[in-house]
């Protein structure tokens, strides 16, 4: 698993890249920790992500929620179908929002949560 | 790889074995030009399982073998571990989260299972967990 961040004012846009298996979730828990109480907003781009457990969703909905506490968002950019479709099971897409364009991103995460 | 329509394989219930089982079920299904979709629902299912075995297993590192099979184009799929007796087809179903505030740090797992696999049994046999399911054809 590879993580790379580039940081932009409050928001920050995080590049997954790999399995986000147990240990992929090892991988990314700290970074995804660390910026959430650092950041108002996270874009977390899931283009290179080609699979998700459980373990990793907690990650993610870890620091939504860390984020939300303080009216931040996370967004999940551009997942694949397979990976949309473990969220959707999970029935997380409501909570952890998906979006397509990094335009679409900054949009939902100027949007203040329901 | 062989041609056969079985295959076994035995990892230990560390995450870096996890991930290699992983990849070695997305290789037998390629091998055997299972359906994307349905190998990754299995690799999700297995995921999910060893995960179980790695976080609540004792003493660890408990042990898990795999066993695949192909049936039609969907896979049986039999996961033995020497973790803890928990027989997953009988534990309670989890409420999906509603919102963020909510939403608790785990229980997902046993949801996906349940949401991918069919015809799951399960037998402690004094040793093992025996758990065996069913990943049918999902498209491609």
């Amino acid at each position: 698993m590879q993580i790379e961040t580039v940081e932009n004012g409050a928001t920050a846009c995080v590049s997954l890249k790999g399995r986000l298996d147990i240990a992929g979730a090892e991988v990314v828990a700290l970074p995804l920790a660390t910026l959430a109480d650092a950041k108002q907003s996270l874009i977390i781009d899931m283009s290179g992500v080609s699979f998700i457990a459980s373990v990793a969703i907690r990650h993610l909905v870890s620091a939504a929620k860390t984020l939300s506490r303080r009216n931040g968002r996370l967004v999940l950019l551009n997942p694949t179908a397979l990976v949309t479709g473990v969220l959707q099971n999970s029935g997380l897409t409501d909570l952890l929002p998906v979006v397509h364009s990094e335009s679409e991103g900054m949009a939902a995460i100027n949007q203040r949560p329901t | 790889m062989t041609d056969a329509d079985g295959q076994s394989r035995t990892f230990r219930g560390t995450p870096k074995d996890i991930s290699a089982a992983d990849a070695w079920i997305e290789e037998v299904g390629r091998h055997w030009g299972i359906a994307e979709r349905t190998t990754f629902r299995a690799r999700v299912c297995v995921a999910e399982i060893a995960a179980n075995v790695f976080e609540h297993g004792s003493p660890p590192p408990a042990e898990f073998a795999i066993t695949l099979h192909r049936r039609g184009d969907g896979l049986d799929v039999e996961i033995i571990d020497s973790g803890r007796p928990f027989d997953l087809p009988a534990a309670p179903e989890q409420e999906l989260p509603r919102s963020l505030e909510s939403a608790r740090i785990g229980g997902l797992g046993l949801h996906l299972v349940r949401s991918y696999a069919e015809d799951m049994t399960y037998r402690h046999d004094g040793i093992y967990n025996r758990l065996r399911l069913h990943l049918r054809a999902a498209g491609p």
